[in-house]
């Protein structure tokens, strides 16, 4: 089910007034059989894999949490890394890694053409495959106990707000939330709504106008012309901020609505000064998470500068492969990777540290847009739909301009411009500091104003189609 | 916390409510192109409530309204007088002076079959004394039908949710194109999303009218192919004819399988084109009033710039094709004794 769409207005409404009057295990029963309604309401035979997910961990972590033997825990760890993790290679990962065997077969002219598979890939597996692992490994590590509650531990895994696509969350913040009802103030309704409201805003109204224009264009790479490609390249770094922004702001109002705090996704990361800031305020939830699971445990910056900085380019290979199964995806990974190896390696030689609490200043502007458009290279081999069409927009952009070709890139620019305006004005005001104000508002006139306006805006600006949320796909 | 959240619910509505009242006021007052004054709609596939809005007509004044595809909407001619709509209705004033004819031009570019019936629904309130359907098999085909209302670009699907036209309308009809999607039901009731219709999403290049006459290709010549046309698309066609008929038994309605042209077509869609006349046809056989005429090779192939697409020339002809066909049709021309009080 989507945020966006008619079945949603009915299911939040009916799901969330029906668990205002319910407590302990009626409530989490009632929230874990609705989380399921929601994510099977498209495809019910996946909620299978999404119980066989929990019922697997749930059990693994019990066997551990009940034994001090070393070898024991680590064998029930593997259990839970292979049932979920070879999940999701098979879902997933199955016809990329058949599609690369064969491709690498016809270079080395092997008669080998192995069958590719066609496995409708389950919505949100990565998330919550990611998100049952980060318990199992918690209790492995003995940061916090196993859950004695089936119920609990099916509703931290289908939780439907952040379910299909994050913030991924951990056990030892989300659980205790979850076990026990949460005492729900003014504040979390009002604030809870006004959150899925600018959730909705940003999708429905900047996200999906933007998402045409950028459908259009990266369609056909080859008959754009370069500022029509360079124009789809901004479009689309913004289009996929608000979008999974929107997703992360609708989830937490969601949550919030019933008293439950989800971790926040994004702190307005097209503001970063360096790709080390960036990586912690874009999708945050994955970061860590990549961080907590991955990169410490390779070593982190512990064994010095060449095995950290290699720690770094594995973290943001898989971080990549996890996006999905496209060698586009990795790419994308790996052009972070070097990013974050050259400000690691650039650090080391001014012996500056990266200090994301310091106000901003003018002259962070340099950093803020030299940020911005190595991200927005990444970017170009996100969204195009094939490896080859990346090299042929970033050839296209980077050549030499052509003056001469210069036209008007569509029919209707004023709206794009003033779309694309009103985005980097926010952007602007954010990153001078005006907006805290109007966040601490709490007077429920002025919130109810902020609702109407929202609506409204809404009803007069909604794109004319309905696009999936990008982040839907992994 | 319930008294708050009543506060801010309240205050919302009232925010709603007042930007309603404010489209609703505005709307009021935006003049739309209609039928009977413009050649063509000049909104393209946005605004048809309002073109199509039935308008009070004089005792003398006869109405022939053509529903038709992008042939009759013909976006390559400059000046839509040129269109054989417009040149039909000039040589039915000039063969009956005594009568004021209007030919209303309700053709839809990439019109599918339900968008069909739907504006047949329409045409009902405005009591013509001929309908005319001129299309070729593609709004029949099979791909083009059981989608949701949603699916088609025109906002003609508001009239589905508009009385007494969804009551007109066949049971399978509202299942099967699952007339039940709020966001379309807003849009024919709500001035605000009307505002957004009609101001925002008008520009919007899906309902833009396109470039005029095909681009030059190299190499061999693009032909076109023809989906094929199955039960479900007869249904429609016959649904077209029953839903204007069961109202209006006393109006003739003339089936056209459309001029088209023949070498920009597969040696496998001609066959299917042609036997599409023979749909109208059986049709046409079965019930009262109606009548099919195949006019596939009515018009010189060089009169055609694209595959359906007619010359100015090409409508002028086609006008001429029509013109006896539409007179012996109509019983104010053809027997003006039974017009006589």
């Amino acid at each position: 089910m989507l945020f966006n769409s008619f079945e949603f207005m009915i299911f939040a409404p009916l799901v969330l007034l029906t668990a205002a009057a319910l407590r302990g295990r009626a409530l989490r029963l009632w929230l874990v059989v609705m989380s399921y309604v929601f994510y099977g309401w498209a495809e019910p035979v996946y909620c299978l894999l999404l119980f066989g997910s929990t019922l697997l961990d749930f059990n693994v972590a019990k066997k551990i949490d009940a034994t001090d033997d070393q070898a024991k825990r680590k064998k029930y760890l593997w259990y839970s890394l292979i049932g979920n993790l070879g999940a999701l290679a098979a879902f997933k990962y199955l016809g990329f890694f058949t599609q690369t065997i064969n491709g690498l077969a016809e270079i080395a002219h092997l008669p080998v053409e192995l069958p590719i598979p066609k496995i409708l890939l389950p919505v949100g597996i990565s998330f919550y495959t990611f998100q049952t692992l980060s318990y199992t490994i918690d209790v492995y590590r003995g940061k916090i106990k196993a859950n004695d509650r089936f119920s609990t531990m099916a509703l931290y895994v289908a939780f439907f707000p952040q379910l299909v696509a994050g913030p991924i969350e951990r056990a030892d913040r989300l659980m205790p939330q979850l076990n026990e009802r949460q005492p729900r103030t003014s504040d979390d309704v009002l604030m809870g709504i006004s959150r899925i409201l600018w959730g909705l805003l940003k999708k429905i109204v900047f996200a999906d106008w933007l998402a045409i224009y950028t459908a259009d264009v990266f369609s056909k790479p080859g008959a754009s012309s370069q500022l029509e490609l360079l124009l789809a390249a901004y479009a689309f770094a913004f289009q996929i901020y608000l979008d999974f922004s929107a997703y992360s702001d609708i989830a937490i109002g969601l949550a919030r609505t019933m008293g439950i705090k989800l971790e926040e996704n994004f702190r307005w990361p097209y503001l970063s000064r360096n790709i080390s800031e960036f990586w912690r305020r874009w999708h945050i939830s994955l970061s860590t998470w990549l961080r907590d699971y991955l990169y410490i445990p390779l070593g982190g910056s512990r064994h010095g500068t060449t095995r950290t900085l290699g720690n770094v380019v594995i973290v943001m290979f898989l971080g990549g492969l996890w996006h999905g199964a496209d060698w586009k995806f990795v790419n994308w990974g790996l052009w972070h990777g070097l990013g974050l190896l050259l400000f690691h390696l650039w650090s080391r030689f001014t012996g500056r540290k990266a200090d994301e609490d310091r106000p901003r200043r003018f002259r962070d502007l340099l950093g803020i847009l030299l940020t911005f458009h190595y991200v927005l290279v990444s970017w170009v081999l996100f969204r195009a739909e094939s490896m080859s069409d990346a090299v042929v927009i970033l050839k296209k952009i980077f050549s030499p301009w052509r003056w001469q070709e210069f036209r008007w890139p569509m029919e209707d620019m004023t709206r794009f411009g003033l779309f694309l305006g009103v985005i980097v004005l926010a952007h602007i005001v954010r990153g001078l500091g005006w907006t805290d104000r109007f966040t601490r508002v709490r007077s429920p006139i002025l919130v109810g104003l902020f609702w109407g306006l929202t609506v409204v805006l809404i009803a007069l600006l909604a794109a004319p189609i309905r696009a999936r949320f990008i982040y839907f796909q992994f | 916390m319930w008294t708050n959240l009543g506060k801010a619910i309240i205050t919302a509505l009232v925010v709603i409510a007042a930007a309603e009242l404010l489209a609703r006021t505005t709307m009021g007052r935006v003049e739309f192109a209609h039928s009977y004054d413009e050649s063509r709609n000049p909104n393209y596939r946005r605004a048809w409530p309002a073109f199509t809005e039935p308008r009070p007509r004089e005792p003398n004044e006869k109405l022939i309204i053509v529903i038709s595809n992008s042939q009759g909407f013909a976006h390559e001619l400059k000046d839509a007088d040129h269109c054989y709509t417009e040149q039909l209705e000039e040589r039915l004033n000039q063969n009956n002076p005594d009568k004021s004819v209007t030919v209303a031009n309700w053709s839809l570019g990439g019109v599918s079959g339900p968008e069909m019936l739907l504006l047949v629904a329409r045409a009902i309130d405005h009591n013509p004394d001929m309908l005319l359907l001129i299309t070729h098999s593609n709004p029949f085909s099979h791909h083009r039908l059981n989608n949701p209302l949603s699916f088609y670009l025109s906002d003609a699907g508001q009239f589905a949710y508009t009385q007494p036209i969804r009551n007109r309308l066949p049971g399978w009809f509202i299942r099967q194109h699952r007339v039940y999607d709020p966001a379309t039901l807003l849009e024919a009731h709500s001035g605000l999303i009307q505002c957004r219709s009609t101001f925002i999403e008008q520009r919007h290049r899906r309902w833009h009218i396109a470039s005029a006459a095909e681009r030059p290709r190299r190499g061999k010549p693009k032909l076109y192919h023809a989906p094929e046309v199955r039960d479900s698309g007869d249904k429609m066609l016959r649904a077209c004819v029953d839903v204007f008929r069961d109202v209006r038994p006393d109006s003739p309605v003339l089936l056209v399988n459309m001029p088209l042209c023949q070498p920009k077509w597969t040696e496998q869609a001609w066959p299917r084109l042609q036997s599409f006349g023979e749909r109208m046809d059986a049709i046409a056989q079965k019930t009262q009033g109606v009548t099919a005429i195949d006019a596939t090779e009515a018009i010189e192939y060089d009169l055609f710039l694209t595959h359906t697409h007619l010359s100015a020339q090409g409508h002028a002809q086609f006008a001429d094709y029509l013109l006896p066909i539409v007179e012996q049709q109509l019983d104010f021309i053809s027997n003006p004794a039974a017009q006589q009080p």
